[in-house]
């Protein structure tokens, strides 16, 4: 029952009409009866100074800056026109000249419909209705509370620029056109959600992006239907190659600095209101361990964390996979006098070890888990408990070695030393995989699946540019920012496997 | 989406001159030595792996002309231009199953090997089956990934060989080399022989040159790549000599897997290296296999059009297990050896030599 009642559409124009009409009374009205008449719409009518002539606005108070239309527009209607003279004979004239000289405000258009009245008064805009034109300006009084700009929380930097996107679009942008002053720098309006109706832009470099992944890229936003779009992960996954790969193929960050990095690279961004991760793409694997630290911090420190985070990486995915090989596969591999200290300390141990590092793995990400959800104060209480506390008491139990105890926790330091969180994300799930193959068939069993990494990698591709590019596609050039990172001035030239339309960096 | 020129369904110039190395680097890899020094005296086998190598560079660059005259043609479409359509329809049947042999070849020789380095108790049958469900998934996806998948593996695996060699340098006994030139020509060129066929794995190009970039250079990438895994052979055998000594590799199961042996690194960090070192070899095996079977797969499906490459998969992948598993002992691995040997010599020597002497003659396809 309550589900029917749910899905129901109400019939859409029975009460009210939903064409913008001559009328003044009547446009006011159907704008009320569509909204049902909430408390934060604002309908006031204003006489326009000393013509004959009235107005009416419209607006929601919890989304316009009241201020505003208290003094640049409702102020200005009244005084202005007074002052105006001759008075305006004709309506068109009024209009022409409310437009043109009254109002004190940069964002005014004209609304041809009244969808586009009912949207920009939804945003937060205002609708000046003149009495007897069917057609309203719509001025922009967007003003609302916004969260101050803070350094982003996910990816902090020690050196580096400390302001970081928020939820609001205008600000957003405003952080990418500061740092680039290119006349060609492309915001591309779109919007998203049935209902929500979101603001979404897609920025690039014109000129410096390859032409056609633009346009990829805009057939792929236009297919968008979704009801309501919250964050941009939405976008994120109904853009994206592939929904069976388990790494990601968009990119999203903070940083206005990586963002403008990106598009200077040749890459596109999406930025949708409502959240501060910005999407970037094409992505490729080379991309997600890449921090801009690397370039801030002189090219050979770069270089040294670079290399480090590939073997973070490796361990992430591979290092209790390989603990379970060794111990249970190929305990003649490990030296003499380690195997027999390791064996000694897992003497008291009744399960095998993959048993053992199955039970680790599952309660360290538990507590990452129980980590990010618990209150700040408290979350901090829970790495100590959880990792000092448990692997203590695990290990005097009994129940787990203390190698075991060691392996977890280099593994778990290294997933996140991987700058990229939704990269880290995914060799989390390929962890357990990697565990899966080395309990059934050892060492074996971890190349075939290290094989199998690869070839998926291999085939994914990231807005038609292949996921392991410079490697996979070789692009000896983009050596130079791989798996080290060239200084600077080595760099002359953007990155081939974007195939940018200008190549030179300068 | 295909806006990308390089990420279509081509493949670069390095991508060819590594599969052709890759191919050649496989499961006969690490048994050879045993093979070569079994015919001849002291480490004159390098001699003949020279010789070996000599022929196949020289047949190798034959068999890319002969493919590089046809500019974006598949095997099956310039052969039947050069000798009648019945004619390459049965070449083309031919070289499948040639490369078939090829891949449960490589099948076997990885389920042998793993079995004795990794995994005692598990039975081969198991082995064998999960090995190939990988070469599945890899043959299944796109021929570009398949390709380059060797771009990651090969070059890794050629720098460890290259690192194990060097590790073991300290062992390296020059004396074992010598006497050079011991032994006659007959003896040498059988040597020759038995080396040839790790050489012979060139003819991929003939099927991959349709999906170059630039197919000019197939010529030279051809020879590139098998320049690559020679060096490595030579270097191969050349310490699997100094290091075992000639006798010791001829009665060693896998001499190039035993050369790792004795490998300690700093601080004893893990000991009986050979296992590890077994565990890089499985990625070239596997992309030997894998390339072997997506050949398999490009002249099957240039046969019958319609069929999709799913269920050649389906097909030939049973297909593979059954022939990896039919030999059963050391004995019988001997003899399918001795067919793949016969397949090798006709299909690498004889066949892209008189097609390419027919092509001139009849002047077919672009002469540059």
């Amino acid at each position: 029952m309550f589900r029917r009642t749910n899905h129901t559409k109400k019939p859409d124009s029975e009460n009210f009409d939903p064409e913008l009409v001559s009328d003044l009374q009547k446009n006011l009205d159907n704008i009320q009866k569509m909204l049902d008449d909430p408390q934060d719409l604002m309908i006031r009518k204003v006489p326009v100074g000393n013509t004959k002539f009235s107005c009416a606005l419209v607006y929601i108070s919890a989304l316009s800056d009241a201020r505003m239309i208290n003094e640049q527009i409702i102020k200005n209607i009244q005084l202005v026109m007074t002052e105006t003279k001759p008075a305006p004979s004709s309506k068109k004239q009024l209009f022409a000249l409310i437009q043109q000289e009254v109002l004190s405000v940069g964002n005014l258009k004209k609304a041809e419909a009244m969808d586009d009245v009912m949207l920009a008064v939804l945003s937060g805009n205002t609708a000046l209705f003149i009495e007897g034109l069917a057609n309203p300006l719509i001025i922009g009084t967007k003003g609302w509370k916004t969260r101050a700009i803070k350094e982003p929380v996910a990816e902090t930097l020690i050196r580096g620029p400390r302001d970081g996107f928020i939820e609001d679009l205008s600000t957003n942008i405003a952080h990418i056109r500061r740092r680039i002053r290119d006349p060609n720098l492309r915001f591309k309006p779109y919007r998203v959600g049935r209902r929500s109706k979101s603001r979404m832009m897609l920025a690039y470099i014109e000129g410096v992006i390859h032409p056609d992944l633009v346009k990829e890229v805009d057939r792929r936003l236009q297919t968008i239907d979704l009801d309501d779009v919250p964050e941009s992960g939405y976008i994120e996954q109904w853009i994206q190659d592939s929904f069976l790969s388990p790494f990601p193929q968009i990119g999203h960050t903070e940083r206005p600095d990586t963002v403008t990095a990106a598009l200077a690279q040749g890459k596109f961004a999406i930025l949708l209101d409502g959240t501060p991760f910005v999407l970037t793409a094409p992505m490729n694997f080379a991309s997600y361990l890449i921090s801009p630290e690397d370039y801030y911090n002189r090219w050979m420190f770069g270089s040294l964390i670079r290399v480090l985070r590939y073997f973070a990486a490796f361990n992430a995915v591979f290092l209790p996979a390989l603990y379970i090989a060794l111990l249970s596969y190929a305990p003649g591999m490990i030296p003499s006098q380690l195997a027999f200290s390791i064996a000694a300390t897992r003497e008291g141990v009744p399960y095998p070890a993959f048993i053992e590092a199955f039970l680790m793995e599952a309660t360290m990400e538990l507590l990452r888990e129980a980590g990010i959800r618990l209150p700040k104060p408290v979350g901090q209480t829970i790495g100590i408990v959880g990792g000092l506390v448990i692997g203590e008491a695990a290990i005097q139990a009994g129940v787990v070695s203390p190698i075991m105890v060691m392996v977890v926790a280099l593994t778990a330091i290294s997933s996140f030393s991987i700058p990229a969180f939704n990269f880290a994300l995914s060799f989390r799930l390929l962890r357990f995989g990697a565990m899966i193959a080395a309990t059934l068939f050892g060492f074996y069993g971890i190349i075939l699946f290290y094989i199998i990494i690869n070839i998926h990698v291999a085939n994914l591709k990231s807005f038609g540019v292949p996921y392991t590019t410079p490697a996979g596609p070789m692009f000896w050039h983009d050596w130079k920012d791989f798996v080290l990172r060239a200084p600077l001035l080595m760099l002359k030239k953007r990155p081939k496997f974007l195939q940018p339309k200008d190549v030179e960096r300068h | 989406m295909n806006h990308f020129e390089y990420s279509d369904k081509k493949i670069g110039n390095k991508e060819l001159a590594m599969a052709v190395s890759s191919i050649m680097v496989g499961a006969g890899t690490l048994t050879f030595p045993r093979l070569v020094a079994r015919y001849t005296i002291s480490a004159d086998g390098w001699i003949s792996i020279m010789i070996a190598g000599a022929v196949a560079i020289f047949f190798a660059w034959v068999a890319a002309r002969l493919a590089s005259r046809f500019p974006n043609t598949g095997f099956l479409d310039y052969t039947s231009k050069i000798v009648t359509k019945p004619v390459s329809y049965v070449l083309t049947f031919l070289f499948a199953i040639h490369f078939l042999l090829i891949a449960s070849y490589a099948t076997r020789g990885i389920a042998s090997a793993s079995k004795l380095f990794m995994l005692p108790k598990t039975p081969t049958e198991v082995i064998v089956f999960i090995f190939l469900l990988v070469v599945s998934y890899c043959v299944i996806g796109s021929r570009t990934a398949l390709l380059r998948v060797n771009l990651f593996f090969f070059p890794m695996v050629a720098f460890i060989i290259v690192v194990i060699q060097l590790a073991n340098i300290r062992f390296f006994e020059p004396e074992d080399l010598l006497p050079v030139f011991a032994t006659d020509w007959p003896h040498l060129f059988k040597g020759a022989q038995a080396a040839y066929l790790y050489f012979a794995g060139y003819t991929i190009v003939l099927f991959y040159s349709s999906y170059m970039n630039r197919p000019k250079d197939t010529g030279k990438m051809t020879v590139y790549g098998l320049l690559i895994s020679f060096g490595l052979y030579v270097l191969i055998y050349i310490f699997a000599m100094g290091i075992l000594s000639p006798v010791v590799s001829e009665n060693t199961m896998y001499p190039t897997l035993a050369v790792a042996k004795s490998i300690r690194l700093p601080g004893d960090f893990l000991i009986r290296f050979e296992s590890a070192y077994f565990a890089i070899f499985m990625m070239t095996i596997f992309n030997t296999a894998s390339m072997a079977f997506d050949v398999v797969i490009i002249c099957l499906s240039s046969m019958f059009r319609r069929v999709k490459k799913v269920v050649w998969v389906l097909i030939l992948s049973p297909l593979i297990y059954i022939l990896a598993m039919t030999p059963q002992s050391v004995v019988e691995m001997a003899m399918s050896r001795s067919i793949l040997v016969m397949f090798a010599f006709a299909f690498s020597l004889v066949v892209p030599v008189s097609l390419l002497m027919i092509a001139k003659f009849r002047g077919v396809g672009t002469n540059d």
